[in-house]
This record gives C-alpha cells, sequence and structure tokens, in this order.
C-alpha cells in the first residue's frame, strides 16, 4: 500500500472519508516522517505537534458523528512563518521578530482551519521574505538550495512531511522554490488569496499562494485559500500556449532539453505550441517590478532599519539600503510603467490559453550562501497575472526542473486543465527524492 | 540557525551591494528611458472618486 507520507491531499482526504485511516493516525505517519527526515532537511521553523493532535482529535470526533469540517478535512498543512497564526510563534524567519506570537489567524490560515485542515507547523524562510538564506537544504540533494523564500513549504511537501504548504511570492519565492524542490507550486492572481495577516515584503507585488504535488491539490487549496466556487475540472476547447521569443532562454542543456520534451509532451496532450512575440515594453515590465519591489521593502522596514540596524542581515540590509535611495518620482514613474506594460501582457495573454517558459534558468545551485535566481518569475509578480510551476524533469545529477505557465488575470482554471493535461502525458510529479538524501535508509 | 545568522565576508557583502546597485540602476534607466504617452487622460494613481 502507498504509505500515508505519500499521498496526495486529494487521496488523504479520500481515505479518511472512506474510513480507512483516522486523522489522527494520518498526522502520526506524517509526524514519524519529520522525525526522520528533518535533521537533513531543516524544513521547519517549529512544528505544533501538540495542537496539530488536538486538531486531529478533533476531526476524527467530528467524522464519527459523520461532520465533515470541509474539503481538508484531516489534512495537515505546512504553514510559511510569515502568516500570522493564533497562539504559534510568527518570526518571518528573522531574530528581531523572536517570540512574536498572534493573537488571530491570518485570513488564509482561517480559511484553511475552516476547511478542516490541520495547522502542521511553520515552515523555515528567508528572513522577511528577502535574499539571506533559510537552513532549509534542498530534499534532492542536501548540498543545494532548496530556493526561496518559500523554502522550507517548498522542501517539506517535497520530502513528503505534508502533501501541501502554502507561501508567499514577491519576486519569485512560491515558483522557484517549488521548481527547485521538484513539486508545483502556484503565484496566482494578485489579490486572489488574502494576504490579510500576512507579515509583508513589498506590498503591491507580494501573493500568497499554495504549493503541492500535484495540480489536483494546487487547485483544492486555491478554492479553500480564495474561496472561489468554481468548476475545477475546466476544460479548454482549443489549448494554445506561447513560447516567448526572449527572456526565458534556458540556463544550460538540461533546462532548454527538459523544456523542449514538455513542449512535445503538451503537443501530445492536444495542446498546440505556437512561438509568441512577448510586449516590445516587457523588459520595463520586469524593471518596474524590480524598483517597486525595493522601494517598498524600505518603506516598509523603515522604522526597523533607523532603530536595529546592526541586525539586519547583510542581504536585506542592502536591498533596503537600495531601495530607501529610490525617489518618489522613480517609483511613482515604474508604478506607471507597471500598469501600461501589464496592460500590453493582458493583451498577449488574451490570445492564447498560457505562456509557457522554463520556471528557472537552471536547476537548484551549489550550496547553502544564496537562494537562486527570480529573473523568471519576477515580471508575473509585477503584473499581477497567475503562474504556475509543474516539474518537467531532471538535470544530469537529479536536480528537478520547473516548466512555468503563466495565464490572463483570473484564469487559473486554465492553468489547473493545462497542468492536468500535462501530468497526464508526463508523470514527473510522481517522482520522490532518494530516500538517502532524505537520510532514510 | 536563523537566517540572519547566515554571515557573509566584507568583501562579499561589498560585491552583493554592487550587483543590487547596478541592477537597480539599470532598472531606473530602463524606465526613463521609456517612452510615456503625455498623460491626456488622469491616471488612477490616487483614491477613487465617485
Amino acid at each position: 500500500m502507498n504509505k500515508p507520507a505519500n499521498w496526495s491531499a486529494v487521496e488523504a482526504v479520500r481515505q479518511i472519508r472512506a474510513g480507512g485511516i483516522s486523522s489522527s493516525e494520518y498526522l502520526e505517519s506524517l509526524l514519524s516522517h519529520i522525525h526522520l527526515t528533518d535533521d537533513r532537511v531543516q524544513a521547519w521553523a517549529r512544528i505544533a505537534e501538540s495542537g496539530a493532535r488536538a486538531e486531529a482529535a478533533r476531526c476524527d470526533e467530528a467524522a464519527a458523528r459523520g461532520d465533515w469540517r470541509g474539503p481538508l478535512h484531516g489534512v495537515p498543512v505546512a504553514i510559511k512563518d510569515n502568516f500570522d497564526t493564533a497562539g504559534l510563534a510568527t518570526e518571518a524567519g528573522s531574530a528581531m521578530m523572536a517570540n512574536r506570537i498572534p493573537s488571530k489567524d491570518a485570513e488564509a490560515v482561517a480559511r484553511l482551519r475552516s476547511s478542516g485542515a490541520i495547522v502542521l507547523g511553520k515552515t523555515a524562510m528567508t528572513a522577511f521574505a528577502a535574499m539571506d538564506p533559510a537552513p532549509t537544504r534542498n530534499p534532492w540533494n542536501t548540498h543545494h538550495t532548496p530556493g526561496g523564500s518559500s523554502s522550507g513549504s517548498a522542501a517539506a511537501v517535497a520530502a513528503r512531511m505534508c502533501s501541501v504548504a502554502i507561501g508567499t511570492q514577491t519576486a519569485g519565492s512560491i515558483l522557484r522554490p517549488a521548481a527547485y524542490c521538484g513539486v508545483c507550486g502556484l503565484k496566482p492572481t494578485y489579490e486572489a488569496i488574502s494576504r490579510s495577516g500576512v507579515i509583508a515584503c513589498a506590498w503591491s507585488m507580494d501573493h500568497a499562494g499554495p504549493i503541492a504535488t500535484n495540480v489536483d491539490d494546487l487547485a483544492l487549496m486555491f478554492g479553500v485559500l480564495s474561496g472561489r466556487n468554481g468548476d475545477d475540472v475546466a476544460h479548454i476547447d482549443k489549448p494554445v500556449v506561447g513560447v516567448p521569443d526572449r527572456c526565458f532562454e534556458p540556463g544550460n542543456a538540461a533546462v532548454a532539453d527538459a523544456f523542449d520534451r514538455a513542449l512535445q509532451s503538451l503537443a501530445k496532450a492536444g495542446v498546440r505550441v505556437v512561438p509568441v512575440r512577448l510586449p516590445d515594453g516587457f523588459e520595463a515590465l520586469a524593471a518596474s517590478g524590480i524598483v517597486v519591489m525595493y522601494a517598498e521593502m524600505a518603506a516598509f522596514h523603515r522604522k526597523r532599519l533607523a532603530e536595529r540596524r546592526d541586525e539586519f542581515p547583510p542581504r536585506l540590509l542592502v536591498l533596503v539600503e537600495e531601495g530607501a535611495a529610490i525617489s518618489a518620482a522613480d517609483y511613482i514613474n515604474a508604478q506607471r510603467i507597471r500598469r501600461m506594460e501589464t496592460a500590453a501582457l493582458s493583451q498577449l495573454l488574451a490570445s492564447i490559453t498560457a505562456l509557457v517558459t522554463p520556471t528557472t534558468a537552471t536547476p537548484a545551485p551549489k550550496g547553502q550562501g544564496q537562494t537562486g535566481d527570480w529573473t523568471f518569475n519576477l515580471p508575473f509578480s509585477a503584473s499581477g497575472h497567475p503562474s504556475m510551476t509543474l516539474p518537467c524533469g531532471f538535470d544530469g545529477i537529479g536536480l528537478p526542473i520547473g516548466l512555468q505557465l503563466v495565464a490572463a488575470h483570473g484564469a487559473e482554471d486554465e492553468l489547473f486543465a493545462l497542468g492536468r493535461l500535462f501530468q497526464q502525458h508526463s508523470g514527473w510529479h510522481e517522482q520522490r527524492p532518494p530516500q538517502d538524501a532524505l537520510g532514510m535508509h | 540557525m536563523m537566517p540572519d545568522q547566515v554571515a557573509m565576508t566584507d568583501e562579499q557583502v561589498r560585491q552583493y551591494r554592487e550587483a543590487v546597485a547596478a541592477l537597480v540602476a539599470a532598472s531606473l534607466q530602463r524606465l526613463r528611458d521609456y517612452q510615456l504617452p503625455a498623460a491626456a487622460e488622469p491616471e488612477p494613481l490616487g483614491p477613487a472618486h465617485e
């Protein structure tokens, strides 16, 4: 029998509802797995064992009464440590936030609890979602970064410590770690998932979104988090994906090969693959995102910087100080151009089902000293268009490679439909990290 | 170990600062070179008015 730790969230809910396993038993199997593997992976800032056990027991009592709490009944979820979690420390990966215990859940967390999900714990992240690495390691090869800033969320799902997690993205912080860790991630349309109760990075570019091992789980999580009660099995008539003419060149042969094979898989699935010309101002969209992001980070940290400069980790300090030097006129200019180029990109996206690119130029870099490159993801954080990553292969040393799909505002269902087609014709999402990488024998 | 405790050498910090400054400068220049249309229509930079 497939071990519970390997179940998707959809499968776990099915098993719990069918009486094959109780919520408590499922939780214990995940906790055992975490205790076996997290010394190597270090995905967690803190694990809420007693709270999770109490919640699982409540799920079991409810199930015994025939009272199902919601679509995630009994499913433990990993929460990135910038989402407020009532009664549990929420520290955004920074010693400057040590022992900060909110009294109220972030809205996303409240929605998860209302759906029957169990808060398993808070995952490790880069300090304030910037670029100083978390202690987390890539479950596929612990000498490599898992990416960031949602490092622990992506690693926890990849290592099968839980089936689903939530993270945030300002530049590339959901899709990049998900791709590096060989799992699926969704950065939805801007504001589709509430950021109320999430510690900000850059307000007008922050997005909350789910990480999972497969598209069905992403769709399930998105439905719960967004409150969107849509048809989650959207059929696309004559799907078309566009390969951009520039800006997304693979960084090595392995990514180029995996991307080509992914396009072939999509074609076999009946998706038309066409070259598209990005708007002339696409590079300006990316530039606007960089300026806006750093300026807003500086604004967010202004008071803290004045009072606690010596406590800032080195990369965050650089980003905030460079951002503070951006003038108001330049920030406003960036926002104007951002708006215009977002409209131009929307026009392109209206003519196809989705753009398709590699998620990152290369697989996860070696070493724990940095978290990789968000260049391929930032433009869509700036534009607010929904983007999704799916595993699409491996390089020569077994590091995962991701495929990025980008759709029109509000078109998450199209992304899910395309993603399902791809997964049906490829199967990369079923691969798991080797046991010796996780310290299991 | 908190990310705050991940150390960089002074030289690494200097190189990182240089790289970020160059990225910001290049981005700003691209935006300053961008041909914005004359603002014939009011742009929604402020709060919406009823």
